[in-house]
């Protein structure tokens, strides 16, 4: 089957999960919440520091292997556990799985407190191996990425418990729905995996 | 007679007195409870759904979610756009079970689907509204 067929096809399972069905049940395109981004959205040249303490920028960081990237900050209570876990319950099922190389990448919307101590602490409260980076973006780069992912929620926590998935290409092509299942992570992420 | 009463009283005291603690550990996460975002199949730590991370001291990012209390819980009030609601154990099992409120709105998916059984639904009561 072709690849974007197969995403289409995804994101109607994703809808049938519960979120928004209406979305994906229509055409989707890029303005809708979730689904395919089409056409797909070059990554923004968002500076970052990881919790190595690495500059960088988003696009450089992206290319060469399928990420999901999530929204968060280290000090949430609210979503960003649970967020988290997901993450960990997604990498735990890839695991050496050869055939889909992943980045899982957590970028905080708190610059101010997340420095690279914060992100590390993060990131070791959930297991994660070496293939799961936390970065914080320059403080004047946060509202851009928020807007280019429209990451801004009504929440407590502020921002979306989507995932943002980029090809190797560091092209975001996917969005899923809100606090998606592990299953759903990886399960989207070969099928980005497998796109030319 | 009088003893009898008395030891009765005393015995219903104790059987609050063990809820109330009972239902702080479940508030608290010392004790756990099964829970996973709706629609998932695989559980979510204890760290990731206890009541507290939401509805205890805020962390410094995060807006304030309800304090549980009696005031909050068993007063008529409007919530999520509904009509004024109060909770009581059972309508709490079965928000904590299934996510819809008194006035029948489903929460976010944010809030955690619980296995929990009657007597922890009732312990979590009576710590929420005794406290």
């Amino acid at each position: 089957m072709n690849p974007r067929r197969r995403i289409l096809r995804a994101a109607i399972a994703l809808g049938a999960c519960g979120a928004a069905p209406s979305a994906v049940q229509t055409q989707a395109t890029s303005h809708e919440p979730f689904g395919p981004v089409r056409p797909p959205q070059p990554a923004t040249g968002t500076r970052l520091r990881t919790h190595a303490g690495l500059a960088t920028d988003l696009r450089s960081l992206l290319l060469g292997r399928v990420t999901a990237l999530q929204l968060m900050f280290t000090t949430c209570s609210v979503t960003c556990p649970i967020q988290g876990a997901l993450f960990a319950q997604a990498q735990g099922l890839v695991l050496g799985d050869n055939a889909t190389p992943m980045r899982w990448l957590s970028v905080s919307i708190d610059p101010r407190a997340d420095d690279p101590a914060a992100l590390r602490r993060w990131l070791q409260r959930f297991g994660a191996g070496p293939h799961w980076i936390a970065a914080a973006p320059h403080i004047d780069d946060v509202e851009p990425l928020l807007k280019a992912l429209r990451g801004r929620s009504k929440g407590p926590d502020t921002h979306v418990g989507q995932v943002f998935f980029y090809d190797r290409r560091a092209q975001l092509v996917y969005r899923s729905a809100d606090l998606p299942s592990a299953e759903q992570v990886v399960s989207l992420a070969q099928q980005v995996a497998a796109l030319r | 007679m009088a003893l009898a009463a008395i030891g009765s009283v005393w015995l219903a005291q104790q059987r609050e007195r063990s809820l109330i603690d009972s239902g702080r550990a479940l508030f608290h996460g010392e004790q756990g409870l099964p829970a996973r975002v709706a629609g998932h199949d695989t559980p979510l730590p204890v760290a990731a759904s206890r009541c507290i991370n939401c509805h205890g001291a805020q962390a410094a990012g995060s807006a304030p979610v309800t304090v549980l209390s009696a005031a909050t819980l068993a007063e008529p009030v409007a919530r999520r756009g509904g009509p004024p609601s109060r909770y009581d154990a059972r309508s709490l099992c079965t928000l904590l079970r299934r996510g819809v409120d008194p006035a029948h709105v489903m929460l976010p998916r944010a809030m955690p689907r619980f296995d929990i059984d009657d007597l922890q639904c009732e312990a979590l009561w009576q710590y929420l509204t005794n406290r």
